[in-house]
């Protein structure tokens, strides 16, 4: 009797940790890999009819199980990933998106999503909501880079990657690229949120463009576009863009052409760091105070005066520092005469200098109008390559 | 199995309870969005107040549980009305921190899944706990600790990119009515729900400290929700108060060279291991609780009742997500101070003019 309870026991003590185990794995929200379409790439757009917009959805087949281009080696162990973009117009992003289930084999899925396109048309007239449902999905991140358009963003998701597998890949490696030239943001969905959610801020975003080369579409990534409250107003082109990054404290590496002496020089900039305290002068008035320390190196020169020589750097620095501070200067005057605070100057204000912030915080637009900024630039000397003189006879 | 609970056990028992509810962040962040750091400093000044009071009653009641204290100061017929009061809240307790988890996962990681399956597994496993009594469950307190503090501190380590000091500012200038609901809010919701160790002190070793254990517990879980808060703050600024589940979104950015991404989930892995403590606590509570106040010989059946209760109430107390965020945020606060500070503080009141003094053995 005694081992026929035990026996009893122990079945029953199997049967409810199997029925644990198996409750516990989840089955009922499983999602195989092959069910799922997996998005590596989005373009909002403005549609024709009023109030509707085009969403286009770049997917790619990662599972390998799907149709397998002509040529293409299968099971290899290659991965297709050949890539498809769907669109589907409608009224709210979650509606649109929802819609397309009926012509996708797959769900969609977007957790993959590396970069989101916005169409000019529709960064205009304004993108809070359409970001709405990728800041609210469960599946989405805040890791997603954002870029606007010149044109219509699905365009940017068409054109054929020349060394990447997809277009997203391409612009996400371009925009990592370009990095070294500062001459666009780095704006992830996170900044732009912040941008958005702030009363005075305004965030700036990536362009991208396509740019026919000999024939042949390249995607470039270049300048950037102003959002104020939640509309694009403005474009800043290259090197006003640098300007903004400057004071934004985001310049990390770049390249600068300088004239000294008749020799024109490359000017690397090794390492940058910039500091923006706002100063409130006795008579009331606002002013910024940009303080910019540099590390640059001679790239390269075009010319005989040889800017490596110890006696003529401070002279190539010299030239350096103001076409810096130019730079800085036309990025500011841009910047207040379209009237956007890109530089978180309001947010600024309000942390450091609470009481003056709610003075002016009404009227911030006349406000930002009158700032003055003051710009002081240090630059050291970090190295000029491999050879110390210019490729030219030396004298004696 | 009849050694007694030890005091550091308890105290790290005391801490992990404390951290399963940075869960419950949103409602500090709705008020006191940047200087939410503040709230919890005030809030720790206030719960170490409480906690005297707890640690007044367990002196003078050593080795006693919460029933028998009421039963000594009170007298036997009030006395039973005043744990039933007891008994009511941490029924309620268990009820919404099993909503808590299930609502989690619902939202985050099954969201097609009827919500009855997570219940039902989870109430499962917290009731296999309990059956394996009091002593054994507070022995991975000061894992689960040390296991969080860990996953913090990596987590805020690797999202050092986004740290910006100035996100504090600027301090002090939202309406003194922010913070003093901040600080309710904090003092009753995570720091003082831990009357409910007050039923394990019968189980402890060395009955004498069961303040201390209070105490301690309390701080290192203050600790732990401070750090919490601050890499909060410092990565999300202003954002924090458009999310639903802050912490949950600041772990989801860590995004490392692209290789150290999508960590979230070891974030949601520990915190079900929290709350499955938490829960198992307070779910050990008021089983013993209703066993004492009934005179029953043991409460192993009693388990299966409560956790069929249990599953059935914490699908039913709210019809809808947001009418739980309405609770947390507006009446939660108030209804717990009730049963944490009005009913302990008039026992303690009511033990101290009646001279009541009482010793009992464990169990």
């Amino acid at each position: 009797m005694k081992t026929l309870k035990n026996a009893c026991k122990r079945l029953t003590a199997c049967i409810v940790a199997l029925s644990v185990v198996f409750g516990l794995g989840g089955c009922y929200d499983r999602r195989e890999l092959n069910t799922l379409s997996i998005v590596f790439g989005t373009a909002i757009d403005k549609a024709d009819k009023k109030g509707e917009t085009t969403i286009t959805f770049q997917i790619a087949d990662v599972g390998g199980e799907g149709k397998s281009e002509k040529g293409s080696p299968k099971g290899s162990g290659q991965m297709s990933t050949q890539y498809l973009n769907i669109s589907n117009t409608g009224k709210n992003a979650n509606n649109i998106i929802r819609d397309m289930d009926h012509i996708l084999s797959r769900e969609v899925y977007i957790a993959h999503n590396q970069v989101i396109v916005i169409g000019e048309d529709l960064a205009r007239e304004g993108v809070r909501d359409s970001l709405d449902f990728f800041a609210r999905s469960p599946e989405g991140r805040l890791n997603v880079y954002i870029f606007v358009a010149r044109g219509k963003g699905s365009d940017i998701l068409e054109t054929e990657p020349k060394l990447e597998k997809m277009p997203s890949d391409d612009l996400v490696r371009t925009l990592m690229v370009q990095k070294r030239t500062s001459e666009a943001p780095i704006i992830t969905e996170f900044d732009l949120i912040k941008g958005l959610i702030s009363k005075t801020t305004c965030s700036i975003v990536p362009i991208v463009y396509i740019k026919e080369i000999e024939d042949k579409e390249n995607v470039c990534v270049e300048g950037c576009a102003v959002f104020k409250d939640g509309k694009m107003i403005a474009e800043l082109d290259k090197k006003e863009t640098r300007g903004v990054l400057w004071i934004r404290n985001e310049v990390k590496n770049g390249a600068f052409l300088v004239d000294v002496e008749g020799t024109k020089a490359t000017v690397e900039i090794r390492e940058a760091r910039s500091k923006v305290k706002p100063e409130i002068r006795d008579d009331g008035k606002i002013v910024l105070k940009i303080q910019v320390n540099a590390m640059v190196g001679l790239g390269d020169q075009y010319g005989k005066f040889n800017l490596s020589d110890p006696t003529n750097i401070p002279e190539g620095l010299k030239m350096t520092e103001r076409a810096i501070r130019k730079e800085i200067r036309n990025a500011f005057n841009k910047v207040k005469a379209i009237n956007a605070d890109v530089i978180g100057f309001g947010d600024c204000l309000r942390q450091r200098y609470p009481k003056k912030w709610e003075q002016v915080k009404d009227h911030w637009d006349e406000t930002f109008k009158d700032i003055e900024a003051e710009i002081t630039v240090k630059i050291k000397a970090d190295g000029n390559g491999r050879i110390d003189t210019p490729l030219h006879p030396s004298q004696g | 199995m009849s050694e007694g609970i030890r005091t550091k056990q308890l105290m790290f028992s005391v801490s992990a309870f404390i951290t399963a509810s940075s869960i419950l962040t949103k409602n500090l962040y709705a008020f006191t969005v940047q200087d939410s750091w503040m709230a919890i400093i005030l809030a720790v000044i206030t719960s170490l107040i409480i906690v005297a009071v707890y640690a007044a009653l367990a002196n003078r009641f050593p080795g006693c549980s919460l029933i028998e204290i009421n039963d000594a100061a009170f007298g036997p017929i009030l006395g039973k009305a005043v744990s039933a009061m007891y008994i009511f809240y941490f029924l309620s307790l268990l009820y919404f921190n099993t909503l808590d988890l299930s609502s989690f996962i619902k939202e985050i990681i099954l969201p097609n899944t009827p919500v009855i399956m997570t219940i039902v597994m989870f109430v499962f496993i917290c009731a296999w706990a309990v059956r394996t009594g009091a002593e054994s469950m507070t022995r991975y307190g000061a894992l689960l600790t040390f296991i969080v503090t860990g996953t913090i501190l990596l987590n805020g380590f690797l999202l050092l990119k986004y740290v910006n000091i100035r996100n504090f500012l600027p301090m002090f200038t939202k309406p003194i009515k922010n913070y003093l609901i901040g600080t309710h809010i904090m003092t009753m919701l995570p720091l003082s729900e831990i009357l409910c160790f007050i039923m394990l002190f019968p189980y402890m070793k060395q009955k004498k400290d069961a303040g201390k254990a209070l105490s301690g517990g309390l701080l290192i879980g203050a600790a732990v929700l401070f750090l919490i808060v601050v890499r909060d703050i410092s990565v999300m600024g202003n954002v924090i108060q458009i999310a639903s589940r802050p912490t949950f979104m600041v772990a989801r950015l860590v995004d490392v060279g692209e290789v150290l991404t999508r960590l979230e989930i070891i974030y949601a892995f520990i915190l079900i291991a929290m709350l499955f403590f938490k829960v198992s606590i307070l779910y050990f509570s008021a089983v013993s609780a209703i066993a004492r106040v009934l005179k029953l010989e043991s409460y192993t059946y009693l388990i299966v009742i409560i956790g069929v209760l249990t599953v059935i109430y914490s699908m039913s107390i709210f019809d809808a997500a947001y009418e739980h965020a309405i609770w947390n945020m507006t009446a939660a606060a108030t209804y717990s101070t009730f049963f944490i500070v009005l009913l302990p503080v008039v026992t303690l009141l009511t033990a101290v003019i009646r001279k009541a003094s009482r010793t009992e053995t464990s169990l």
